[in-house]
């Protein structure tokens, strides 16, 4: 893999491996400011929990400092992309599981769990056996319904759809004692 | 509390010929125990009308088989797709997930299933002829003592971090900083909430484990067409039933391994508030600190997957000790189990073993025997449930995902628990891809709290005065262990790396001599 598709691999992307230390002192930094007025028992155990992350956290900001002024690391992200030809699968399938948690309040748990199988695996498969497919994620979708929703009465977000499975399935549970 | 080993004899035959109660409850806790969420006890309270319905003893030994068959369950997913079922399975995939990688999925579920059981069998049986010394653990195993059993599970931290310990500490502490967010556990004060009340609880463990582990490796097994290297799948289409025996004879090869993880497991157990989850990550810990091979651990290691397994089993045996003998449940499980005798008049306490000795002893003989059940129907199991590995990824990672998200959803039922679920893969996406452990995280999350909780109690109590952490004998003897678990093994490592090194360096003079001589 070379500069253009990606960077070189012999010379690690810091800017990658910075992430997580920089969300940890970030989180830590707004956590201060949340309990400063706090009595002493919400401070101690953060506190120290604290500066022993933000210690560990600039000590590796010195490092990479070091690295990236030696020329031995790179201030790039590509680690986290890397292999770029499943990029676009991953993106697209980031976007359903998003779409999937903003849609669910509206479309309920069994259409979006329909919705969310078939376009994922269909995302997943370029499409590949449509029929198959759908057949899939409405099969697993509303054997899921029945055990999660009507068995174990799980409160998902219900909308029309599940309101009209419920009624329809209502007789069958009332007949093995399940109602 | 004694009992003659004809009575023992006779309840075991007793708690043997309710099968019919135990074998339909097994299958429904392996169920349970494998979805993410679906704890023993969330089932046991859906299914409360019916629990209420059997009677004290029926009922009884219906949650006793669906807690200690779930506990099981809870491993299998953990092992073939990296989503631990429970947060007590939550070091199972640390060695069972590579081994499945690898093809040996058959060969992993067979250990966990074999290593489960024998823990499970070994700690209820010993619990049951140990029972009056075992519940002495109770009244000895205080706040000091818990803090420092605790510290020695956040130890794992350490130990997993050895290969880069900078970035091993950063996210082992991170991951104790998001365990710190919500209300403080003595004023109530939120912290680091971001203004969201679903945080004032704390973060949940849930989520966080779906999250770090099976959301992120959703996205990762895209990368491929299958969770298995080339040579993995080959080994795959090729298992049978002689992978099943290979495992159950490699556990049984390792039974001492087995019996004091186990061990580790019945004494977590048994004090109360402490959980499976401490259980197995000490467990693993003390296994990777006492191996003579702990740079395998995290690669595929048989030990590595006992000892989580043998010790989150020793656990269920453990957990009903302060249940039955002082009337104090140790967990969520064992808080519904005393309801469910409380609607029945039952009296739990010391009296339980003089007015009803079936129920009360009844209750280990019954656990022993589901896991004797359970033996039987694991090896099955292990050898056809394996063969999920063979799935294309394009069919695994949307049913991974939707799992998680319906798992994390599930025991609050707040949308706001799947929303999270996903941040804390796009947070354990990041660290696998940069080298940070999301074990590490994880361990931080669940033990943070508790460690502050405990803290915080032995703080208040004493006045501020840290001292009290020295004050009590086992308190301190666990010191000394914990300081020699972390010591000893490093001490090891350097005497061995000098070793090495003088060894090359002799080696590499003699080379010269003979070279000069030439």
């Amino acid at each position: 893999m070379n500069d253009e598709d990606g960077g070189n691999p012999n010379r690690p992307d810091l800017g990658a491996e910075l992430v997580i230390p920089l969300s940890a002192v970030a989180l830590t930094a707004y956590y201060a400011t949340t309990i400063l007025d706090s009595p002493w028992t919400a401070q101690a155990t953060a506190a120290v929990v604290g500066l022993v992350l933000v210690a560990c956290c600039v000590i590796f900001f010195v490092k990479a400092g070091i690295d990236l002024a030696a020329g031995r690391a790179r201030l790039g992200i590509m680690t986290v992309l890397r292999p770029l030809d499943s990029l676009p699968r991953k993106a697209g399938l980031l976007a359903l599981t998003v779409a999937a948690l903003v849609g669910m309040p509206w479309l309920g748990f069994t259409l979006t769990s329909v919705l969310f199988l078939a376009l994922a695996i269909l995302l997943l498969r370029e499409g590949r056996d449509p029929f198959r497919t759908i057949l899939f994620a409405v099969g697993l979708s509303l054997t899921w319904f029945i055990v999660f929703v009507l068995i174990f009465k799980r409160q998902f977000p219900v909308a029309w759809f599940d309101t009209q499975l419920k009624t329809i399935f209502a007789p069958l549970l009332a007949l093995v004692g399940l109602d | 509390m004694t009992l003659t080993l004809e009575q023992a004899l006779g309840l075991f035959a007793h708690s043997a010929s309710f099968w019919w109660v135990m074998i339909p409850s097994m299958f429904v806790g392996l169920v349970v125990g494998a979805l993410p969420g679906f704890s023993a006890a969330n089932t046991i309270i859906v299914l409360l009308p019916l629990t209420l319905a059997l009677g004290p003893e029926v009922g009884m030994i219906f949650m006793i088989t669906l807690y200690t068959s779930s506990r099981m369950g809870a491993g299998l997913p953990a092992i073939l797709v990296n989503i631990p079922g429970t947060a007590g399975a939550a070091a199972t995939p640390l060695d069972g997930y590579p081994m499945a990688q690898q093809g040996r999925a058959t060969q992993a579920l067979a250990i966990s299933f074999t290593a489960s059981c024998i823990g499970g069998l070994l700690t209820t049986l010993l619990t049951l002829a140990l029972l009056p010394y075992v519940a002495q653990v109770i009244y000895v195993v205080h706040s000091v003592e818990m803090v420092v059993i605790m510290l020695f599970g956040l130890s794992l931290i350490a130990t997993i971090a050895a290969g880069d310990p900078l970035k091993g500490l950063i996210a082992g502490f991170f991951g104790m900083m998001i365990g710190s967010i919500g209300s403080d556990h003595i004023y109530a004060t939120p912290r680091g909430t971001f203004g969201f009340l679903e945080l004032y609880d704390g973060v949940p463990v849930i989520p966080a484990l779906v999250g770090l582990f099976a959301v992120s490796e959703a996205f990762l097994v895209i990368e491929g067409r299958s969770i298995l290297t080339a040579q993995g799948q080959a080994m795959m289409r090729q298992s049978s039933w002689r992978e099943v025996f290979e495992g159950v004879r490699e556990t049984l090869k390792r039974w001492w391994h087995v019996v004091w993880t186990s061990l580790i497991g019945l004494a977590v157990g048994v004090a109360p508030g402490a959980g499976a989850a401490i259980a197995s990550f000490v467990a693993y810990q003390q296994s990777k600190a006492f191996s003579r091979t702990p740079e395998k651990y995290g690669t595929g290691h048989i030990e590595g997957l006992i000892a989580p397994e043998s010790a989150n089993n020793g656990v269920t045996a453990g957990t009903l000790v302060p249940l039955l003998v002082i009337g104090i449940p140790g967990g969520a499980t064992a808080a519904i189990m005393l309801v469910v005798m409380q609607f029945h008049g039952m009296t739990v306490g010391p009296d339980l073993f003089l007015q009803s000795p079936e129920l009360a002893y009844g209750a280990f003989t019954a656990m022993a025997i589901s896991y004797v059940y359970l033996a039987i129907a694991a090896l099955p199991m292990a050898r056809y449930s394996s063969r999920v590995t063979l799935v294309s990824t394009d069919f695994i990672a949307p049913l991974v995902l939707l799992f998680s998200l319906v798992g994390s959803f599930v025991p609050r039922a707040y949308v706001f628990d799947m929303y999270l679920a996903l941040i804390f893969g796009v947070i354990g996406y990041v660290a696998r891809k940069t080298g940070y452990h999301v074990a590490a995280i994880l361990i931080g999350v669940v033990l943070g709290p508790m460690f502050e909780q405990r803290l915080l109690i032995v703080l208040k109590i004493s006045d501020g005065d840290l001292g009290v952490l020295f004050s009590s004998r086992l308190g301190n003897v666990l010191w000394v262990l914990l300081v020699l678990s972390l010591a000893v093994p490093a001490a090891v490592a350097w005497w061995r790396k000098r070793a090495n090194l003088r060894e090359a360096m002799a080696r590499g003079q003699a080379a010269e001599a003979g070279g000069s001589r030439e």
